[in-house]
């Protein structure tokens, strides 16, 4: 049985502990909210751009357009978005499994994978242990640098893959579904298909200047909307990770606090009953 | 016609009852009036002018699209947008500066250049809406 100051220690603890979790849960719920409204925010932007893209494209073919080249992919690259803290339940290594499982797939359609690009501590320090080659690694992603950091990404594969030394970018990030539930997917990036866009209502514009000339300025702006969309939509699924894996921690502690309560309560009650009757013995043993 | 201006952080304004927008084309500043057939054109950095009556606005635009919709329903596509309220004049001037300073020692048709270039100009953009009101 350990003494009472012991467990009282234990419990004292236990409670700091209880108050670490429901603070990071509540952090986590903040910035959750931050990532998510910026995630509506840019969609109405994001939406329009694509259709616009859909319906020139589609009217413009292939040909138009150097980001819709269809070639043999012999030079894959990969975005691998990963967080930079732990505590987030699943979510790192959720990531980190995908990203294994692709890369085992590329190999036996024996796909080179040249290298992979990687946000988040966790993922290129997992990735580094593993001795794989790591092109780039971003660290420090946020709501608020995510969109500076998409179109630093989004000008470095365009112009790997407009310049041949890349033939398909592919994207593996947590897609955020809701504040308890992520996904991770494995997306192509590059090159764009234009049947995968969705397409809104139809109107047959007059373009000014051409449809070709648009498209330059309208792919790298899709590009860079992608990664900018998947950096927000990591950021969200990291809190809301954390936020389910800290609610979880703050009850366990609850539930630890409240067993090691009623352990100290006998144990004491125990004590005190023992004193009474070593008394009441004594008394007793002296009236003889 | 009504008037939206939307950007990356969302949408930024719009208007209705619009008698006139002056947008500054890829190919130089165009006018659209009611009535217009569709249209979709590239923008680049300068000043939206949208007139009501009397009343005339001008917004900073950075690069990106005006689509003349069906319905006179005009959708400006931008980076950035800022009303003349929104804009930090000192700020502004401090970018300006910054950008003509890196401009000089940049050579033409670099990334660095092209960024130097951009910043100038929305920077030059955002200075002419604030001080011509």
């Amino acid at each position: 049985m350990p003494s009472l100051k012991a467990i009282r220690n234990r419990i004292v603890s236990v409670k700091n502990t209880e108050k670490i979790t429901r603070a990071m849960k509540l952090v986590a719920a903040a910035r959750l909210r931050r990532a998510q409204e910026a995630i509506t925010a840019q969609r109405p932007y994001a939406q329009r751009i694509e259709e616009i893209i859909a319906e020139i494209a589609t009217r413009a073919g292939e040909s138009a357009h150097p980001l819709l080249a269809q070639r043999e992919p012999r030079e894959t690259q990969v975005l691998v978005l990963s967080s930079d803290r732990g505590l987030a339940g699943g979510f790192n290594s959720n990531i980190n499994r995908r990203t294994d499982r692709f890369l085992a797939d590329m190999s036996e359609q024996h796909n080179r994978v040249a290298g992979l690009q990687v946000v988040g501590r966790k993922g290129r320090d997992y990735h580094r242990r593993r001795n794989r080659e790591i092109v780039r690694e971003y660290v420090g992603v946020s709501s608020d640098t995510a969109l500076e950091r998409a179109k630093e990404i989004a000008v470095r594969v365009m112009g790997d893959f407009q310049s041949e030394k890349l033939d398909a970018v592919y994207m593996i990030y947590n897609e955020f579904k809701n504040a308890v539930s992520q996904q991770v997917v494995a997306v192509k990036l590059l090159p764009i298909d234009p049947k995968t866009l969705a397409t809104g209502g139809s109107n047959d514009f007059i373009y000014e200047p051409s449809k070709e000339e648009l498209l330059t300025h309208l792919l790298p702006l899709h590009v860079e909307m992608q990664i900018y969309r998947a950096l927000l939509e990591s950021v969200a699924s990291e809190f809301g990770a954390r936020m389910t894996a800290m609610e979880n921690a703050t009850r366990n502690a609850k539930e630890m606090i409240d067993k090691l309560q009623l352990v100290y309560n006998r144990s004491r009650q125990a004590a005190i009953t023992k004193e009474l009757l070593e008394i009441i013995g004594g008394a007793e043993a002296l009236k003889g | 016609m009504r008037v939206e201006v939307v950007t990356v952080k969302g949408p930024a304004l719009s208007r209705n009852d619009v008698e006139m927008v002056v947008a500054p084309g890829i190919r130089g500043e165009f006018t659209v009036l009611p009535n217009h057939i569709p249209f979709l054109s590239g923008m680049r950095t300068g000043v939206l002018v949208v007139r009501r009556g009397t009343q005339r606005e001008s917004f900073a635009v950075g690069p990106g699209f005006v689509e003349v919709g069906a319905g006179d329903r005009v959708i400006v596509l931008t980076e950035a947008a800022e009303t003349p309220d929104q804009v930090d004049l000192a700020d502004a001037r401090g970018d300006l500066e910054k950008a003509d300073a890196e401009l000089k020692t940049l050579v033409e048709g670099t990334p660095e250049h092209t960024d130097a270039l951009a910043r100038k100009n929305w920077a030059l953009s955002r200075i002419e809406v604030a001080t011509k009101k």
